[in-house]
């Protein structure tokens, strides 16, 4: 059974059509990544998933049950919103105790988790004193204190450094491996997703542009990516030429490479004997997956799937 | 340990370290609990103002104290985070009124008896210590607080930030008055029945207040974050 569930999800504020329709469900181990430009509906899902904002229509379910009617399942789930939810007057060990007290877990285990996110030297200071980062980090160690069946981050990297980022991709990843939960992480970091998550859904203006597993997505159903590097001293201009038969062609990563868009059906095979029989020679030729954030941009363009 | 309690016990630590507030709450405290005394010694009259202004000190120190409790939560963005754990919306109330609410009555009482203290000190000011002033402090103070940060708390849990700062000063003014309605009824000094029927309608505001926050919506309080 999934374990995080969104069913026709819509939410109206004030006439405004925030959410329309979405669906996606995460099973236990997967690290789901939520994409989209800032209000496109991400913060939304997460706070109708956590029972915060009611559902103009559809269903939003965690662990089997609507959170809204459930606190004894709360107790299962961790979050991690886009403020830490740390009270700045009281110390990181302070907060932390509050909420192992809540969730049943022990004051040692506390420590063990400052030591291991590399704040038990801070433990004691004033959260209110502590930087962005750090705050990210207090939160992060806040919302997995308790070993939680679904985890529900939002932004679960911003403000932190690249080696802070790295450690906490490596945390939600681990955690998903090894205890099974199920992790949904929004996200506008295209590069943070692609490292982590295994399936990824876009957002558009509350609509689902685009969804399925990163590689399913780069790998895409239209046109296919098709990269030729040409040899040294090859008139690219003539080659491009050539190329722009088959399909739009840009300048591609590699020096003297052109990749161009080929449309299902057309062979490689083909594109190939036109190049040679025009006596253009051929370093290296194979097809190019989409990046995330070409997938990105192409949902953005084409809007709801 | 019992959900309340732990918001209480965090409410109280985070008051403990707001030392602006604190240190107004004593002022006032100080200004308004010295009130009776003086005018005892001015006018020669007896300490029966006492019977009004704690628990009018208490709703003041509540005032204050709620908004740490409350507002500031919904300002800096942690009530979501406190909503979403396995708290319910009225544990976490229940929890900032005992919370604030015991620490703005403790507050109240100790401003009183400081500055009664200091009137016996200073000058022969007859202390008449009944049965009903002590109930009056021991209990009618801490109540008439607690409903004040209920009240407040409740509606600033409802409402956005403008709105808080108009209607809040509203309520404390509606308090102060509907207590000083109460003592010109029962005369200065209250009778025994008289603080009974105090206690008894105190404490069914309080639950009146406590069944009312359980119908509160939390949307509601998600789209009225600052």
């Amino acid at each position: 059974m999934p374990q995080i569930e969104v069913m026709d999800l819509a939410k109206v504020f004030e006439r405004r059509q925030v959410l329309d329709g979405i669906s996606f469900e995460i099973e236990g181990g997967e690290v789901f990544g939520l994409l989209g430009p800032n209000g496109a509906g991400k913060t939304t899902t997460m706070r109708l998933l956590l029972g915060l904002l009611r559902p103009t229509r559809g269903e939003a379910r965690v662990l089997g049950v609507p959170l809204a009617d459930h606190p004894d399942v709360r107790r299962r789930v961790g979050v991690l919103l886009e403020q830490s939810g740390m009270a700045d007057r009281l110390s990181a060990r302070e907060n932390l105790r509050f909420y192992a007290a809540l969730h049943g877990v022990s004051r040692e285990t506390v420590d063990d988790r400052l030591g291991r996110a590399g704040l038990i030297e801070r433990a004691d200071d004033l959260v209110g004193t502590f930087s962005t980062g750090m705050k990210r980090r207090l939160g992060l160690v806040r919302a997995t204190l308790h070993d939680p069946e679904a985890l529900l981050l939002d932004e679960p990297t911003s403000g932190l450094d690249p080696a802070a980022q790295a450690g906490i991709r490596d945390l939600i990843s681990g955690l998903a491996r090894e205890s099974g939960a199920a992790v949904l992480v929004n996200s506008h970091h295209l590069d943070e997703v692609e490292r982590i998550c295994q399936r990824v859904a876009i957002l558009d203006h509350g609509l689902l542009a685009a969804i399925g597993t990163v590689a399913g997505l780069r790998q895409g159903t239209g046109p296919r990516r098709y990269g030729v590097v040409f040899a040294g001293g090859t008139d690219l201009e003539r080659a491009r030429g050539l190329l722009a038969s088959f399909g739009p062609v840009q300048n591609g990563t590699d020096p003297g490479e052109l990749v161009v868009e080929l449309q299902p059906g057309t062979a490689p095979a083909v594109l190939l004997r036109v190049l040679f029989e025009a006596g253009i020679g051929v370093e290296e030729a194979r097809y190019r997956a989409r990046s995330l954030e070409q997938v990105y941009l192409a949902a953005m363009e084409r809007g709801a799937v | 340990m019992n959900p309340v309690l732990l918001v209480a016990q965090r409410e109280v630590r985070v008051l403990l370290r707001a030392r602006s507030v604190i240190g107004a709450g004593a002022l006032v405290g100080l200004f308004i609990g010295a009130t009776p005394i003086f005018t005892a010694l001015v006018t020669g009259q007896d300490l029966s103002g006492l019977y009004l202004q704690a628990p009018v000190l208490g709703v003041f120190l509540g005032y204050l104290f709620s908004q740490q409790a409350f507002l500031r939560e919904k300002q800096d963005g942690t009530i979501e985070t406190v909503l979403s754990s396995p708290l319910t919306l009225r544990a976490i109330w229940a929890g900032k009124v005992l919370g604030a609410g015991g620490m703005a009555a403790l507050v109240a009482l100790l401003c009183t008896g400081g500055a009664l203290l200091a009137a016996v000190l200073a000058a022969p000011i007859a202390l008449p210590v009944t049965p009903v002033l002590v109930v009056h402090l021991v209990v009618v103070v801490p109540l008439a607080t607690a409903v004040a940060v209920g009240l407040l708390g409740l509606v600033q849990l409802l409402l956005g930030l403008r709105e808080n700062q108009v209607l809040n000063l509203a309520l404390v003014l509606a308090l102060v008055a509907l207590l000083s309605v109460g003592q010109v009824v029962s005369g200065p000094s209250p009778t025994p029945e008289a603080e009974a029927a105090t206690v008894v309608v105190l404490g069914a505001l309080l639950v009146l207040l406590a069944r009312l926050v359980g119908l509160v919506d939390r949307e509601r309080i998600i789209r009225t974050i600052a």
